[in-house]
């Protein structure tokens, strides 16, 4: 380092030594002189550039009248669809120049012609007609056994394969499992079921690997592989399984390992309550074992005990479904293909589906635009202009149910089956306003003439009837969403009642807090309340509105939004005492009306998630309707459900807010999907690519 | 030499305790991460929390956990992530390359941009070149990065078709490159222009100048060869920093451009889905990182300005 410091020192007295010698050489009074001719030198070498310039500008304006003049001619045509295929057939000539020509044609007159202002116009695709590129906010991990945290959405991808089939509310169809039939005990309760698997399904091989087998086949599937598959999640069976359902396993079948009684009878065996009672979960067939729902793909025995557990969970999954894994790279890309095989089902019409993790919306509309994807979730808030421009969308029937959630309402104090007392201390430290503490002798906050629990009702009654839903829907989800009242029922279903849609009534909602005790002070301030909006999450701008109309009412709103990882353990904790807004586990849309509902209201979830609240009320409920078979029973007692939660208002439900697939129909003749659960996207194995 | 090497080296590793000792404890103040990965799972759990909490090591006291990962860290091992189970070393490995790539290209970018208007700004001082270079720097520094990719992205890929508007390319896309370079180099850029700007018009009114001047030396010259020089130490100082500083800036472009890079990984999806290990491990590796950068500016100094000694 030192020498290069000399060297610079060097260099430099070289250089004065060398200024020196030149000042020398160049005469006694040499300052004069040469400052005039550097100024002169500096004036002659400007005037060329501002020369260069004008003729720039010049050049331009011939360009600009070329493409005014192309327009013109394009809409005297009127032919829009002669337009297109006169585009197709200049990509075959594989003329550079002329597609960029041709580009401009086509892009510029379209919106004039076919579109109302600020559409955004489907592209015509470039590529291969067999390959989709579908942009989703999040490539999960593609790795993994499912006990080690491989995504639970397997089979929406097409990769994986379930048991069986929802088809409409009651009706289950069959999947890899061809037929099941309940076990009865002697008072008549199901206590367990068997399953018939097919014979006829086989799993992937390892992606682009050796496929002269069948695609290098991992061999037939059987019985012993959908055991293996419930017991390695079933986190009372393996206690280190960290499965995506790990926790409905084990409260579905407890300790009971799944038994493959031979290569295609799965014997299953429910889990049981502190009496020694079946507990039989009427949903088993339709949720947790359901290609519709949160449930398993079927992975291979033969594979963990030839790699072993390690080298399954580092590599890609291998499934049954047509789509298999070319590549997985998790937060980038997932490349999957068709099985070259004859699938048991029916194989896609697609070579390869490409999907690409786009996590801003602007990016994946501006892609959608530019063609560069063919399909991509597009928030309501952006998709009239894009319907307008041509675009398509293809949905299962499922929107989230985006509700407000009163969390650290606890109100029952012992579990609800094993009896033991609950720790609830922490969310009644403080009197809070949307809180009641059911402890009898305890009064209202603000009125003593009531008790807190009724003084908390009356507040989150008043706050329920502040928000105007039909302004939500309109101005944040552009009518396309629905109003909708409570977290666990959706207004859409044939069952909804009217008498259950909360008013938007401000008055009324100043009223009941005046009757609560919280009247306004000298600011027109009645109490603070923070809202928490979940980071990621598609709810965000809700919350903000609802704390506006808060606002409104005297009820000054902070909303706080930040990551959701932060806020997730003190809801299993049980500790928080902030409402957010969520649509917790059961704000489906497409949730069946007979299905035991919000679990995760209830103390049966301690120890993993749940909504934060804890009534007595709704876990009865729960497990009445879970062990009722006569449906009209079932929805009677969820009606009278509904009424409950109406009048308590612990988790009011705001808008529904539909999740469609936006796809260009350039590309994508359709994208028929299965009724969904849970995921807002599934088959794309299904998918018709245009011009096929 | 020997001293000032030895130093340096201790201050890295003080560093770098430090760095990861205060990620490591804010992840767990964020909570139990166990509490993350419960599943709605009914009663009788406590036995599954605690088999996941002695799986994961959490069920050990912070301190232990912390000199625990320390451990590992010295033989090489970052840990497994929580999401995917996948050695964080893999995770990083696959995404930093991504990153770099694109943070040498935003400060390429912002260094032939920068540093050349810089000077011009300075040179022609209260003259139309002046105000433009100001004004490049004055928005450079006040338009927010996201907010200038979207731009990008809007003008030059959905409008003018010129550039991609998104991802990386397969192989080495140059196209592919371009708006997110200049979204993340824009900035920089800006930052670069005023602080070479402001070290040239020192030095420009310093006497050794006006000497070099009055010796009839050429005015490129005394621009480039007196001026410049003395006025580098500031933009090479900044120079070796910002590398190092659009390795963890470039999560915007990462994020507006779906980049595939390290930042979008690790402070992105593992902030949100408090993934302690993926996270420690990028930040153990960020920090490298800046050391070394801050290494090489110290070098740079030294070298670019004489009388800096490392003594």
């Amino acid at each position: 380092m030192l020498n290069i410091a000399s060297r610079g020192k060097a260099l430099v007295i070289f250089a004065a030594a060398v200024a020196v010698a030149v000042a020398l050489a160049c005469g006694s009074d040499p300052q004069i002189v040469e400052v005039e001719r550097v100024v002169t030198q500096e004036v002659i070498k400007e005037v060329p550039v501002e020369k260069v310039v004008t003729q720039e500008v010049i050049k331009e304006v011939p360009r600009d009248v070329v493409v005014e003049k192309e327009v013109i001619k394009t809409v005297e045509v009127e032919k829009p669809v002669e337009v297109i295929k006169e585009v197709i057939k200049t990509v075959e000539v594989e003329k550079p120049v002329t597609i960029t020509e041709t580009v401009t044609l086509i892009v510029t007159p379209t919106p004039v012609v076919m579109a109302a202002p600020g559409a955004i116009n489907a592209p015509q695709p470039s590529g291969d007609a067999g390959v989709i590129n579908i942009a989703i906010a999040d490539v999960a991990p593609g790795v993994g056994l499912g006990s080690t945290q491989l995504t639970d959405a397997m089979h929406y991808w097409g990769v994986g394969e379930v048991t069986m089939k929802f088809v409409s509310p009651g009706v289950v169809a069959p999947m890899l499992a061809t037929a099941w039939e309940l076990k009865i005990n002697d008072a008549g309760k199901p206590y367990g079921a068997t399953l018939t698997v097919r014979d006829d399904v086989i799993f992937h091989g390892e992606g682009l690997g050796d496929r002269s087998n069948n695609g290098g086949s991992w061999g037939p599937m059987s019985a012993k592989d959908v055991a293996f598959t419930i017991n390695d999640g079933n986190n009372a069976v393996n206690n280190a399984s960290i499965h995506w359902q790990a926790g409905d396993f084990a409260a579905m079948f407890g300790s009971n390992e799944a038994v493959a009684m031979d290569d295609s009878t799965v014997d299953l065996t429910f889990n049981v309550d502190a009496m020694g009672e079946p507990l039989y979960d009427p949903r088993w067939s339709a949720n947790l074992m359901n290609d519709a729902a949160q449930a398993f793909s079927v992975q291979s025995l033969n594979r963990f005990e030839t790699v072993g557990k390690q080298e399954m969970q580092d590599t890609n999954f291998i499934g049954t479904g047509p789509l298999q894994i070319v590549e997985w790279i998790q937060d980038d890309r997932a490349t999957l293909e068709a099985v070259p095989y004859t699938h048991w089902n029916a194989n896609p019409k697609v070579d390869r589906i490409v999907f690409r993790e786009v996590g801003e919306q602007n990016t994946q509309v501006a892609l959608m635009e530019t063609g560069e994807i063919d399909a991509a979730p597009i928030e309501l808030k952006n998709l009239p202009r894009m319907l307008d421009g041509g675009f398509q969308t293809a949905d299962n029937g499922l929107a989230g149910l985006a509700s407000v959630v009163f969390s650290g309402n606890l109100w029952e104090t012992n579990h609800v089956v094993s009896n033991e007392p609950l720790d609830t201390a922490a969310v009644y430290m403080r009197d809070l306003p949307w809180i009641g503490d059911p402890s009898p002798d305890n009064r209202g906050d603000k009125n003593k003439d009531l008790t807190d629990l009724e003084e908390a009702r009356l507040v989150r009654n008043a706050l329920a009837r502040a928000i105007d839903r039909d302004l939500i829907n309109t101005a944040l989800l552009n009518g396309l969403g629905f109003p909708n009242y409570l977290n666990q029922f959706s207004s859409t279903n044939p069952n909804w009642q009217d008498k259950w849609n909360y008013p938007y009534d401000p008055a009324e909602s100043e009223r009941l807090l005046d009757e609560a005790g919280w009247t306004k002070n000298s600011n027109g301030n009645r109490f603070d309340i923070p809202l928490y909006a979940p980071n990621p999450g598609g709810y965000q701008e809700i919350a903000d509105a609802v704390a506006g109309f808060w606002e409104e009412i005297g009820v000054s709103t902070a909303v706080q939004k930040y990551a959701y990882s932060v806020y997730r353990p003190t809801i299993v904790a049980r500790s928080t005492t902030l409402p957010w807004v969520t649509g917790c586990d059961d704000g489906k849309s497409t949730w069946p009306w007979e299905w035991p509902k919000s679990q995760d209201h209830t103390s049966l979830t301690r120890g993993g998630f749940g909504c934060g609240l804890e009534i007595k009320e709704v876990a009865d409920t729960w497990i009445a309707v879970a062990g009722e078979t006569d449906i009209e029973k079932q929805m009677q007692m969820n009606n009278d459900l509904a009424q409950y939660l109406f009048d308590q208002a612990v988790s009011f439900g705001i808008v529904g807010v539909p999740a469609p697939i936006t796809y260009n129909p350039n590309k994508i003749a359709s994208w028929p999907m299965d009724p969904a659960l849970f995921s807002t996207w599934n088959n794309p194995e299904d998918i018709v690519p245009a011009g096929r | 030499m020997y001293s000032f090497l030895i130093r340096r080296i201790a201050f890295v590793i003080i560093a770098l305790l430090g760095a990861t000792a205060v990620v490591f404890s804010l992840s767990r103040m964020a909570g139990d991460p166990v509490l993350l990965y419960a599943k709605p799972s009914g009663y009788g759990s406590e036995d599954y929390l605690d088999n996941l909490r002695k799986k994961l090591g959490t069920d050990r006291p912070l301190v232990v956990q912390y000199f625990r990962w320390v451990g590992q860290l010295i033989q090489g091992d970052l840990g497994r992530t929580l999401l995917a189970e996948r050695p964080v070393i893999d995770v990083i490995q696959e995404k930093i390359w991504n990153t770099f790539q694109l943070a040498f290209a935003g400060w390429f970018f912002a260094t032939i941009l920068g540093v050349p208007l810089g000077v011009l700004s300075a040179v022609k001082r209260g003259t139309f070149w002046d105000y433009i270079g100001r004004s490049i720097a004055l928005f450079g520094q006040a338009l927010p990065a996201f907010w200038v990719g979207v731009m990008l992205v809007l003008v030059f890929a959905v409008y003018w078709q010129i550039f991609p508007a998104a991802f990386k390319g397969e192989g080495f896309s140059i196209k592919h490159f371009v708006l997110p370079t200049i979204t993340i180099g824009w900035g920089a850029a800006a930052g670069y222009l005023r602080i070479t700007r402001s070290a040239m018009l020192e030095v420009l009114d310093s006497e050794f100048v006006k000497l070099a001047r009055a010796k009839g030396v050429g005015s490129s010259g005394v621009i480039w060869k007196h001026a410049f020089k003395n006025a580098l130490i500031p933009p090479l100082t900044l120079s070796a920093l910002l590398l190092a500083g659009l390795m963890n800036g470039a999560v915007v472009a990462e994020v507006v451009f779906a980049w595939p890079g390290l930042g979008r990984v690790a402070l992105v999806e593992a902030v949100n889905n408090n993934d302690f290990p993926l996270l420690t491990g990028a930040v153990f590796i960020f920090t490298i990182i800046y050391l070394i950068m801050n290494f090489v500016a110290d070098v740079l100094y030294a070298w670019a300005d004489p009388r800096i000694r490392y003594s």
